[in-house]
């Protein structure tokens, strides 16, 4: 009897165990990483860069312990998505520059420790609690571009630094050109423009083309047509004869178009990562 | 006495584990089970449709019919004002465009109506949900694309219309802002992939040359633009990149290619017809 009592005892306590460790391999395998984060949850390159040091430069900035939260969210999405960008902008300078075996250690350094760097410039003085992407995105590559450009500053000879910035440069105009002629290729087929006035709206709108409307062609145009970016009156009208004019005002319009982070920085292309660096 | 005793403490702590293992596997197994009945579900999924439903693909950012026919009137007296200056064409001859150009656009309206009937307020299948919405691509891509152009009523009635040396003038003022666009989408691909490769100034002008020379404006691209040249792109033989690139940026390139040349079939579904579809002697 008192056999079967221990019997009884030892499975009901196996039992209990069984569950136990049921509920830990769960919540274990819940917090595993490659799962995806919570929502507002500070992500694992803030937590490797140490919880109370995100404390330390968040309070520094924030009033409440909601701004903390926000500013830590902040800098761990940043520095998720400036990851890529970083990798490809150090690719890009080592095929512009060819630096040394010597050189490129010294440019490399700790690249967790760059980013939460960049994350912490990026968000600057000006921080918007309420919306903090909004003005930072379309400036985001930009950002990791110039903080490149100081390391070559820092590490590479004057020639080699030279030869980025004017790459830099280069690129960019070619971008505000390209986004220039395809505005104007999308408004050409409602408002029939001469070839004259194709080659004058281009040239002047690729000399004062704003970031900010660059992912309304890159991406808005592509998928809605007939929605154009919020350019101002003042730069298309004077290119424009009367009947195009009244066209031009018509047309439905987008104020800014709201992509992801890494959307502008790769303009609505996706690099494969080199998970190696 | 002690021997039965351990050996049934040894079964029974066998039967403990052989159970726990169980309830592990059975927790685990809840998990398991989730996608294969989410799949499950999914594969049942049940979509509602409506006409509303054909409003919102087609229509768009017009709304509804009426939004829609306000804005292709408006593109219909532009361009026939436009090119009424252009040739000085008379009143009637103008009217006479016109009149065609709302011929095209009834065809338009009606073809959207005919769809609209299959959409009866219901729920369907996802696949048979999808295989609808597919059918609405045609008509989506016709309003991105213009309704007035190359083998529309307008535009056969302004080829009837103009005198030859006209219709000569009109076809080139088209034909140049037609490579103007495609132009353009070719140099958005080049800036595109330059974000990801990290091109210098150097590649990134014989890239822009080469697609300038190898790729085309197709007839019904325009809606895709970009994504047509990419499509094109990734048809061209490798070797024709090899020595554009260093092997990295050809890694990442390859997989770019690989997409596009997937979205070929999709593309010729939409009625786009690629260069190396057509047989000698055919014209695009």
């Amino acid at each position: 009897m008192s056999r079967l009592i221990v019997l009884r005892g030892s499975l009901v306590a196996i039992i209990f165990a069984a569950t136990g460790v049921w509920v830990c391999a769960r919540q274990v395998t819940a917090a595993a990483p490659g799962t995806a984060p919570q929502a507002g949850a500070p992500s694992q390159a803030t937590t490797a860069a140490g919880p109370q040091a995100a404390d330390k430069t968040a309070t520094a900035y924030a009033q409440t312990a909601e701004q903390a939260r926000i500013l830590r969210r902040f800098e761990a999405e940043a520095i998720t998505n400036l990851r890529p960008v970083l990798q490809v902008e150090v690719a890009f300078m080592q095929r512009i520059c060819g630096p040394s075996a010597e050189q490129l250690r010294q440019l490399k350094g700790d690249r967790k420790k760059q980013l939460q760097k960049i994350a912490e410039e990026l968000r600057g003085g000006q921080f918007d609690f309420d919306d903090p992407w909004s003005k930072l995105r379309p400036v985001a590559r930009r950002f990791v571009q110039r903080k490149v450009a100081t390391w070559v500053h820092a590490h590479l000879s004057p020639a080699q630094a030279h030869r980025y910035e004017s790459e830099i440069e280069r690129r960019e105009a070619k971008i505000r050109d390209v986004c220039a002629k395809n505005f104007v290729a999308a408004i050409d087929r409602d408002l029939l423009l001469s070839a004259e006035q194709r080659e004058k709206l281009g040239a002047e709108l690729a000399r004062k083309w704003d970031s900010e409307w660059t992912m309304g062609v890159v991406n808005g145009l592509m998928q809605r047509p007939r929605v154009f970016p919020k350019l101002p009156d003042e730069l298309v009208l004077p290119y424009l004869d009367a009947s195009q004019q009244a066209r031009w005002a018509s047309l439905p319009k987008q104020d800014r178009a709201s992509w992801g982070i890494q959307q502008d920085a790769f303009l609505g292309m996706w690099p494969e990562l080199d998970d190696k660096d | 006495m002690l021997g039965v005793s351990r050996r049934v403490r040894d079964l029974a702590f066998a039967a403990g584990l052989f159970g726990c293992a169980c309830l592990i596997r059975l927790g685990a197994g809840d998990d398991d089970h989730a996608p294969t009945k989410n799949r499950a579900q999914a594969h049942v999924r049940l979509m509602s449709v409506s006409p509303k439903l054909v409003d919102s693909y087609i229509y768009a950012e017009h709304r509804d019919e009426t939004g829609c026919r306000e804005w292709l009137d408006a593109c219909l007296r532009l361009k026939v004002n436009e090119i009424g200056k252009l040739f000085g064409l008379s009143q009637t001859q103008k009217d006479k465009l016109e009149l065609a150009g709302k011929g095209d656009v009834d065809r338009f309206v009606r073809r959207v109506d005919e769809l609209k009937g299959k959409w009866q307020p219901r729920r369907v299948p996802q696949a048979q949900f999808n295989a609808m919405a597919r059918e609405s691509w045609p008509l989506q891509q016709l309003l991105g694309h213009g309704l007035f152009e190359s083998g529309s009523l307008f535009q056969k009635t302004l080829l009837t219309t103009l005198r030859p040396d006209q219709a000569a003038h009109y076809e080139r003022n088209d034909r140049e802002r037609r490579e103007y666009r495609n132009e353009a989408y070719v140099e958005l691909v080049v800036v595109q992939l330059d974000a990801i490769l990290g091109l210098s100034d150097g590649q990134r002008l014989r890239l822009l040359q080469l697609l300038l020379d190898r790729t085309r404006a197709l007839r019904g691209s325009d809606q895709f633009g970009p994504r047509v040249v990419l499509a094109q792109m990734s048809r061209l033989p490798d070797d024709t990149f090899l020595s554009l690139f260093d092997p990295g940026q050809w890694r990442q390139l390859k997989l770019k290619l690989a997409t596009a040349r997937s979205t070929v079939a999709t593309f010729k579904q939409l009625g786009i017809v690629f260069d190396d579809d057509l047989k000698t002697g055919d014209k695009p």
